[in-house]
């Protein structure tokens, strides 16, 4: 059986490249770093490791590229600050490998005049905008959706007709989000939605076609392509195309602005956001949170629920609850949706964060009982190979708030595209006043607004939101 | 004398460590810097970022940039002239992103910058953690 998480796998790759490094994988230029050894902590040893990993990305990097000495170690220093940023910043090493593309670092000053330079293009062409948008035509059918084929392991989407009971696995009949009930009434066309995370694989044979912009927000670049992504399986979630493979996005008719961004500062944070915006995005999907937003990244997100633009957060996978002291995290703030996760038994599962600020649950799996949601790997030998024998090496089975988020996304898109002039907070409060009540046969317990402490608001009900987005409609 | 210098050195230490506090949700955040070994202190030398702890347990970087954003209606690049400032970009309508000159604390400036009735944010451009989810 494969069940596991995106992250999960990212572990088992970081604890076969540290066996690979065999403790003695550091590079000549940091071969001091195996002094001390019975002086550190636990927590310095983490970061020499880190640091061994890390430079060994780097030195491999910097080889490939040149081969005198003098450009390797002019490479390798351009690499310092972000191996510095990401070993000491970082609790733990299960994110580190995914940082392998990390080949356009740029210098301070390149940033600064990469800013200014931003200012000047900033007056983006709307008329240009308006030409970007999705012509897709509305042949596309619900039949045709069906017709995917992975459909049939897709649960978040039709539960009733998964096939996966058949293969051992249990799935509630109710477990999805009414998806079909949307889809009648559109697939998304027109709009126009971004993902921000670790980058995406430009070229996946069930995505490539509804990637509208790919955006480097640590470069300024177009190259987004990443190994092991995980913002490739986000997107995945909203706008996979009926196109006769593999799998269908909740909102196939949207268009993709792929954002990645790596870098760690709030500024990058910012631009991403900003870059969102001024080039349509009407909905942002972040699976990623830090738990100690900034005042900055705040107001920012303010400014875009003022623009009319819909941000939403994985509220994290620890099952804690998000009210603690000291807990800050995005996915918290006023003016995003705060997304948490159901599972295949159509109740929120037990790693989902909860707390008053999070809105609303949607599928998000849960591997440790049953599959996992069904979503994009990486294409060919550079995918996870396929333990359930139900799928190819394109797709996998993963689980997470993060996977709930690009679900609820593409809801939120289909509203947009039935009622262009929807605003954030609509689009709030029709989500949670149209969710459906999940867990009431267990210990839920809905309050007169409707809120549950561990599932907020419900589970999404894409069919009963469109429907209501679209009736409102001035 | 002895004890006269320890006392001198601790609150020499204590005067230190009261800068680096930045202010969020007007609250303050008071920090610690991130103890590390020789090794991995040597290896920072060089670098412009520095990391602390919140009193959370919360790792960030700073490095010599502050994030602003003044109150509504006021010209940003005016109020800000007045400060002593490298650089200075506007990152969207409201927020401009500054950089000061290295022998300035960023905490004390951003602290100045905050303690301005015309700014309604300042804080250093943290550098943290962003898990997936």
């Amino acid at each position: 059986m494969r069940n596991r998480t995106v992250t999960t796998l990212s572990l088992i790759v970081a604890t076969l490249l540290f066996s690979a490094c065999g403790g003695d994988g550091s590079t000549e230029k940091r071969s001091s770093l195996s002094e001390e050894n019975s002086t550190r902590t636990p927590r310095e040893n983490k970061v020499e490791q880190c640091f061994i990993q890390m430079d060994e990305i780097a030195l491999e990097d910097c080889e490939s590229k040149y081969t005198t000495d003098s450009k390797i170690d002019v490479c390798l220093d351009e690499y310092e600050d972000e191996i510095l940023d990401t070993c000491m910043l970082e609790e733990s090493q299960d994110t580190l490998l995914n940082n392998d593309d990390n080949t356009d670092i740029i210098s301070d000053d390149e940033w600064w005049s990469w800013i200014k330079e931003q200012e000047e293009n900033n007056a983006i062409d709307e008329e240009e905008n308006r030409d970007d948008k999705d012509k897709s035509t509305a042949t596309n059918t619900i039949t045709e959706a069906k017709a995917e084929p992975y459909f049939k392991y897709a649960w978040h989407l039709d539960a009733s007709n998964s096939i996966l009971n058949s293969k051992g696995y249990k799935i509630n009949e109710h477990a999805d989000i009414n998806v079909t009930g949307a889809w009648g009434i559109t697939m998304g066309a027109g709009v126009k939605v971004a993902v921000i995370d670790d980058g995406a694989d430009v070229n996946h044979e069930d995505l490539k076609s509804n990637i509208l912009i790919a955006y480097n927000a640590d470069t300024g670049g177009e190259n987004i392509q990443t190994k092991e992504s995980h913002g490739n399986t986000c997107a995945g979630f909203i706008v996979a195309p009926i196109n006769g493979k593999g799998i269908v996005g909740v909102s196939p008719e949207s268009k993709m602005i792929a954002i990645k961004l790596e870098d760690s500062s709030d500024a990058y944070t910012i631009r991403a956001f900003e870059y969102a915006k001024k080039h349509g995005a009407k909905v942002i999907s972040c699976s990623w949170g830090s738990n100690n937003v900034s005042d900055a990244v705040v107001s920012e997100l303010k400014s875009l629920y003022n623009a009319g633009v819909t941000v939403l957060f994985a509220s994290g996978n620890e099952g804690v609850s998000l009210d603690a002291q000291g807990t800050n995290d995005e996915s918290e703030v006023e003016w995003v949706i705060g997304v948490g996760a159901s599972g295949e038994n159509n109740d929120v599962t037990s790693y989902s964060n909860y707390g008053k600020n999070i809105d609303i649950i949607a599928p998000g799996g849960d591997t440790q009982e049953a599959i996992g949601v069904l979503g994009l790997d990486d294409m060919g030998e550079s995918g996870y190979p396929d333990e359930t024998g139900l799928i190819n090496n394109n797709y996998l089975f993963a689980n997470g708030t993060s996977f709930s988020t690009p679900i609820t996304a593409g809801v939120v898109a289909m509203m947009y595209a039935v009622n262009p002039n929807i605003t954030p907070k609509q689009v709030k409060e029709i989500l949670t006043a149209t969710a459906t009540k999940v867990g009431k046969e267990k210990n839920a317990s809905y309050d007169e607004q409707g809120f549950d402490k561990k599932r907020a608001y419900g589970k999404i009900n894409a069919g009963r939101a469109v429907v209501e987005a679209e009736r409102i409609k001035i | 004398m002895k004890k006269q210098i320890i006392i001198s050195f601790l609150g020499l230490t204590l005067l230190i460590n009261a800068g680096e506090f930045y202010y969020s949700n007007g609250n303050k955040v008071e920090l610690s810097k991130v103890e590390v070994s020789q090794t991995i202190g040597s290896r920072m030398l060089n670098s412009r970022t520095k990391y602390y702890k919140t009193a959370t347990g919360k790792s960030i970087g700073v490095r010599d940039d502050i994030l602003v954003e003044c109150v509504a209606n006021k010209d940003c690049k005016e109020v800000l002239s007045k400060y002593e400032i490298t650089e200075i970009s506007q990152l969207t309508d409201s927020i401009y992103i500054i950089k000061i000159s290295s022998d300035k604390n960023v905490f004390e400036f951003a602290q100045k910058l905050y303690g301005d009735n015309n700014i309604k944010i300042a804080h250093p451009n943290l550098r943290k953690i962003r898990n997936r989810r």
